[in-house]
């Protein structure tokens, strides 16, 4: 191989890690998003579910 | 729309333990209102029979408290039997594992509603039963007991099942055999009709007569009355030398 031939290679595999980081990011930062929104709307379902009666009988501190 | 509920358990006269257990949570949210109310027998023959009830109404308790809230924006009772079956199953298991690894036998009944806004689902195993109080009384369970099957079959009369040594045998409950077959059923929860969940000792000396006219819902409207009616049956129970725990629930729902 010529130098100038390995020079576009090296170019090449330069270019594609720094799409392949940016891509990554773009994605790790809309899964971050999406997992906050998913815990914001799990906490105001909880927030919104309010226990009036809360009755529990049993006779003995032993658990499976 | 609202829903109101109490309970009430007792030892009894006899036990040195009460293998009774009891869950009542009602819930308000944006779509309307949700109830538990669920009933655990443990089996008095067997032992840590309040073990078995306690581990089941704490995992139903959880199941309201953590997973239910998100199933309030699309309620769907196939979900939901599918999940009360499947969780049923679960501690059916987990039972009968602590029992081999501890070389005993645990067993439980378990009786529940779940209420969602104007529907309602029971599910059911073993003699707890479920009760509506309207203008008459109904039985909405049906006993899963040695003397309830040979009545069916024709080979025992009621009067000959309440003499049988055998009367308090069971044929299905939590924690005994390999699976558990439920009965679940679905209908429409009834506005001031009052439904009435208990144990085998606080029905074996009240009769249908004395539990309706006591517990009638023109006149067990509110929580503090319930609870109180629920304490003197419990007592009048316990003077007619009734040997067994005694436990009951009250579930009402008002438009």
């Amino acid at each position: 191989m010529t130098i100038y031939e390995l020079m576009v290679i090296a170019v090449a595999a330069g270019v594609f890690m720094i799409i392949n980081i940016i891509m990554w990011s773009v994605i790790a930062h809309k899964e971050k998003k999406a997992a906050a929104a998913d815990n914001t709307s799990r906490q105001k379902t909880q927030d919104d579910f309010i226990i009036e009666e809360n009755i529990l009988f049993v006779h003995t501190d032993e658990m499976l | 729309m609202e829903y109101i509920a109490a309970a009430d358990t007792d030892i009894g006269t006899t036990k040195q333990v009460n293998q009774d257990s009891v869950c009542v949570k009602t819930a308000k949210c944006r779509q309307g209102r949700v109830a538990l109310i669920m009933i655990c027998d443990g089996m008095g023959g067997l032992s840590k029979g309040e073990l078995a009830s306690a581990t089941v109404v704490r995992s139903f308790s959880d199941w309201f408290e953590k997973d239910i809230p998100g199933e309030v924006d699309n309620w769907n009772w196939n979900e939901i039997s599918r999940k009360t079956a499947e969780r049923l199953a679960m501690l059916n298991q987990k039972i009968i594992e602590h029992g081999r690894q501890c070389e005993l036998k645990l067993g439980t009944t378990c009786t529940g509603m779940i209420a969602f806004n104007s529907e309602m689902m029971t599910f059911h195993v073993g003699d707890t039963r479920i009760y509506k109080l309207s203008d008459s009384l109904d039985i909405l369970t049906e006993d899963h007991t040695f003397v309830n099957r040979e009545i069916k079959r024709g080979t025992m009369t009621p009067e000959e099942a309440l003499r049988d040594p055998r009367r308090n045998a069971i044929t299905r409950c939590i924690g005994v055999a390999d699976s558990v077959s439920p009965d679940i059923t679905f209908g429409k929860l009834e506005y001031g009709v009052n439904y009435m969940l208990c144990s085998d000792g606080f029905r074996h000396v009240l009769t249908e007569n004395e539990i309706l006219k006591e517990l009638s819902p023109s006149k067990v409207r509110t929580k503090k009355v319930m609870q109180t009616k629920l304490r003197q049956l419990i007592d009048t129970v316990k003077k007619r030398d009734e040997r067994d725990n005694i436990s009951a629930a009250i579930f009402r729902a008002e438009p």
